[in-house]
């Protein structure tokens, strides 16, 4: 095409999309066959002021929910994808929309030692403030609000649902609760004292002090533990590993109850020198009655070249983390495997039997094991 | 003109087409080597009107005036006819812009839709064009009107697709693993990236491939380290780099501070529209822009304020482009 004519098109069109040029090819259409929804992406927000952030200068924020205390510019999100800068006001996107409810056996989450047989209203947003590589819900907790379907769900209207269900918990998770911490609180806080318990499912990333105003409205916080490395929270979880011991320590001053998950994944964290560091540090610090669930682990989002983890390696955990002297090892994602059972670490009576989520005899009376009266910690009633 | 010329010069506004390297690369072209464009950036000065004094891009500037300065630096870049060198009429073409600062630092429509005039000119089809962002929101309040029509180029944002928009399969490469907008990955076979200059609080520099954020769905996650390496890794991603043919800088103002959103205080007008087909090469001219502005108003540089862009390096040493050698072409 000749200068002139080339410029020529440009002037007639440049103001917009209206003007048509001659078609000199396309044969191919490939967009033809787009399939395209309505634009609601900012539908699917729900936005509330974020808590726990202060403001700099230019309009910047710093987060101070999570270990993480993202630097947030105008217009930029935090790291969790879920808390955006607008014009210096620091605000959550999920506030009241859940892209997850079901209702689950409280095994599921997973605690053993709160409200056995029980059934948990489970919700979560969109997000999370780490990103491992073996995430097992990866679809909704590496997206952006926007990027998945949700609902709204007000506090009464859950309260209601978990009523409705016989759910006598509300538990927080699928993705990491503490991105939504906002909303979090004011569940918890609206219902709590209409009787439902709130139990968290989490990484343990938080900061102390929202953890601290979060905690009275709680029942039971269950923490993944990832690996007893820094190096393995840098290389597979973008995350450090000394703010989720600070929280667990921390709960434990708190008082709430506090289960331990560490997902076993082969040739990542399946050694035994760091894990018997791990159950040492559990024992030592938390103290034995602890439950620490060793799960299996099954190929998912980035780690796909890696098998099932092998029985063995999960019993050969499981006798290192006795040996420690934790009273309440279990083995997950093993159903049928006698570690799922609790025992009595008096007298060894199986005092709660389980397989899979399902709950067989329970032979406690009043936390106590009925053949030996022995005190078995936990959230009975 | 070199790298360092250029800096000093101040871009008078020369026409500059140099044959010798030029038509080596034209060979490669012809190959469908469009990455193998190394070190060129054309660079058109003199965009805003005299007289006209401009606080945002939605203050206007002729179009015929920006489609002329585009028109000068693809032919400085490759010769006659310079789209019908990179497109080809049944090519699929989406064009992602940056909306995220709206229309007071977003590329000019007029700029995108000179782009579209220009791939019209290849022979690709208005159906066969899709001007594209994360969200169709972030494009209305860039001056985009949505348009979905068959017949039509398109304008929606990755959320207009159902499902979530992005590719069911994760990318990666080193340290990024992202799903890609189904834009990109099911429907265009180029894609042409046209940003803004500005300064990037995390980035240090935002114009040709941090824009590339846009097309992931987890941006949030490549922000430590002052991005680095992940814009690089970001654009080394398998869908991206096989299909990034061309990166249109908007220019006429920059931002020199206080970005990614828009901030009047620090909007000073650069005048320019920078053209290449190697991105590494076009982000280092933007980052040479935005240290200079930032020098001229006593700001601390980049380096300084923690936020350098190693990136540009590490995407030079990945092959993604040069950060070196560089062959400015005023026009």
């Amino acid at each position: 095409m000749r200068r002139r004519g080339f410029i020529g098109g440009l002037v007639g069109c440049a103001l917009g999309g209206a003007c048509r040029m001659r078609v000199l090819g396309g044969e191919a259409h490939a967009q033809d066959a787009i399939d395209f929804a309505l634009p609601e992406g900012e539908k699917r927000l729900s936005i509330a002021p974020a808590l726990y952030y202060e403001r700099e200068a230019e309009r910047k924020v710093v987060c101070r929910l999570c270990p993480r205390e993202c630097r947030v510019a105008d217009r930029e999100r935090g790291y969790c994808g879920v808390r955006e800068n607008r014009g210096g006001e620091y605000v959550t996107l999920v506030h009241g929309r859940v892209c997850a409810v079901h209702v689950d056996p409280i095994e599921k989450k997973p605690f053993y030692h709160v409200l056995p047989g029980t059934q948990a209203l489970s919700l979560a947003t969109a997000g999370c403030n780490m990103e491992c590589r073996f995430c097992q819900n990866w679809q909704i907790s590496q997206f952006r609000p926007e990027q998945v379907d949700s609902v709204e769900a007000s506090p009464a209207g859950l309260l209601r649902t978990a009523r409705e269900k016989g759910a006598r918990s509300i538990a927080y998770t699928y993705s990491e609760p503490t991105v939504f911490y906002e909303y979090m609180l004011d569940i918890a806080r609206e219902t709590a004292p209409q009787g439902i318990r709130h139990v968290v499912v989490s990484n343990g990333y938080i900061a102390a002090e929202p953890l601290r105003e979060l905690a009275p409205h709680l029942t039971a916080y269950k923490v993944d533990l990832k690996a007893f490395t820094e190096r393995f929270y840098r290389e597979q979880c973008s995350a450090r590993l000394e703010p989720v011991l600070q929280t667990l320590k921390l709960l434990r001053t708190l008082g709430l109850w506090t289960e331990i998950v560490v997902l076993i994944i082969p040739t990542l964290n399946d050694d035994e020198a760091s894990n018997r560091e791990m159950f040492k540090w559990v024992a030592g610090e938390l103290g034995p009655d602890v439950p620490v669930h060793l799960s299996r682990f099954h190929p998912t989002y980035k780690i796909r070249n890696l098998p099932r983890t092998p029985v063995a390696t999960l019993e050969r955990l499981y006798a290192i983390a006795r040996e420690e002297g934790l009273h309440f090892v279990y083995l997950g994602n093993l159903p049928g495997h006698e570690s799922e059972s609790t025992y009595c670490p008096a007298c060894g009576h199986r005092v709660i039997e389980r397989f899979g989520y399902v709950i067989g005899k329970i032979d406690l009376e009043s936390g106590r094991c009925r053949r030996c009266n022995a005190v078995i910690p936990g959230v009975w009633n | 003109m070199d790298r360092r010329i250029f800096l000093k010069s101040g871009l008078a506004a020369s026409a500059l087409l140099s044959t010798g390297r030029a038509g080596a690369q034209f060979e490669l072209l012809a190959r469908g080597e469009f990455a193998n464009l190394p070190g060129f950036v054309a660079v058109a000065g003199d965009l805003i009107p005299p007289g006209r004094a401009l606080r945002s891009n939605r203050d206007p500037v002729p179009a015929e005036r920006i489609g002329r300065a585009l028109e000068r630096c693809m032919t400085a870049l490759l010769g006659s006819e310079p789209w019908a060198r990179l497109f080809a009429p049944h090519e699929v073409v989406a064009i992602k812009v940056n909306g995220l600062a709206s229309g007071h630092l977003s590329p000019r429509p007029e700029l995108v839709w000179a782009v579209v005039a220009g791939l019209r000119a290849a022979g690709v089809h208005d159906s066969n064009i899709v001007i594209w962002e994360r969200t169709t929101r972030e494009l209305e309040r860039s001056g985009f009107a949505p348009q979905t029509s068959e017949h039509e180029v398109r304008v929606y944002g990755t959320d207009a697709l159902k499902g979530s928009g992005y590719a069911q399969q994760i990318e990666s490469f080193g340290q990024v693993g992202s799903l890609v907008s189904r834009v990109l990955t099911e429907y265009a076979d180029a894609l042409i990236n046209v940003g803004v200059l500005k300064d990037h609080d995390l980035a240090g520099v935002s114009a040709g491939m941090k824009n590339l954020y846009g097309v992931i769905h987890n941006p949030n996650r490549y922000h430590d380290n002052a991005c680095d390496p992940y814009v690089a890794h970001v654009a080394a991603l398998p869908s991206i780099r096989s299909k990034l043919r061309l990166t249109v800088i908007d220019a006429i103002l920059g931002q020199a501070h206080a970005g990614p959103a828009y901030n009047a205080e620090w909007i000073w007008p650069c005048g320019r529209l920078l053209v290449a087909a190697d991105p590494v090469a076009c982000d280092r001219v933007a980052a040479d822009l935005i240290a200079a502005a930032r020098a001229a108003r006593g700001l601390p540089s980049l380096k300084e304020a923690g936020r350098e862009p190693v990136w540009i390096a590490t995407a030079a040493r990945l092959g993604l482009g040069h950060d070196s050698d560089l062959e400015i072409r005023e026009v």
